[in-house]
């Protein structure tokens, strides 16, 4: 299980990074090197920037794409938490701490 | 050459990004979003470089500075992310250029414009966050021991382990 949601991951990384790079190149093109720069710092600005100019540019496409990518590693996050906190290590983790804890 | 290089690296970003108020509205209403969603202890935007990479990106950190900062925590903040600060004051700037009058607003990016045009230091700024952002990679790179955590990797519960 584990495995299946990390090629998943995987896969929706890939998705997520070409999305950001073609956004980032259209604001280095039209918005300057200054944005393009805060683009690359914080993700969230680049897709916010390309839904505000998705008409003006022609990025409508790439932003579904990307949003889609987006909602799909949102649930990918809560089965993987899910089957995190279910794995033997985890469990072995936490019983750790609690017993750490108990010490005096 | 490089006098147009020079000009071309720190033309005003932050004039212009305060002029266009559809995006300031935006970036508002995201990083809201993005605050409530922390508080509340959910992922709801993953770093795209992290989840492919496993290594941290420039902005890697800086939602757990900006917790840390706004409650106050100056040690915790500045070893999550040393730039938490002054993009705080950012934000704050941003967030005011939304809330107020249009004419208000105008007066504000001009005041930025000149600033930034006399001084180039947000664009010095930007570029050094780059390259912090760059070394760190680096170092992360570099260094065996790091094992970034991240919920699709089931690995990271060993990190979490160590981090105990």
């Amino acid at each position: 299980m584990g495995n299946i949601i990390s090629l998943l991951g995987l896969a929706i990384g890939v998705v997520f990074l070409i999305c950001w790079i073609k956004v980032l190149i259209v604001i280095f093109n039209k918005a300057g090197v200054g944005l393009g720069i805060l683009g690359i710092i914080c993700p969230l600005f680049t897709f916010i920037w390309g839904w505000v100019k998705n008409a003006e540019y022609n990025l409508k496409k790439i932003m579904l794409i990307w949003t889609i990518a987006f909602g799909a590693s949102f649930v990918l996050n809560i089965i993987a938490g899910a089957t995190m906190v279910a794995s033997p290590d985890f469990q072995k983790v936490m019983n750790d701490a609690a017993k750490a804890a108990q010490k005096p | 050459m490089w006098a147009r290089c020079w000009s071309y690296l720190t033309a005003p970003w932050l004039a212009r990004l305060l002029r266009d108020v559809a995006l300031t509205r935006g970036i508002v209403m995201g990083v809201f979003v993005l605050g409530v969603a922390h508080l509340l202890k959910i992922t709801i935007f993953p770093c795209p470089f992290i989840a492919l990479t496993g290594l941290p990106c420039p902005g890697c950190g800086m939602t757990r500075a900006m917790d840390a900062l706004l409650h106050g925590d100056w040690s915790r903040a500045m070893a999550f992310h040393p730039y938490a600060p002054i993009f705080l004051l950012l934000g704050i700037v941003i967030t005011i250029s939304v809330f107020v009058p249009a004419k208000w607003r105008e007066w504000l990016a001009t005041r930025i414009e000149i600033f930034e045009r006399s001084t180039a230091l947000l664009s010095i700024i930007l570029l050094t966050f780059a390259i912090y952002g760059l070394l760190r990679m680096g170092h992360c790179c570099l260094n065996k021991n790091y094992q970034p955590f991240s919920p699709t990797r089931i690995s990271s519960v060993r990190s979490l382990r160590s981090d105990r």
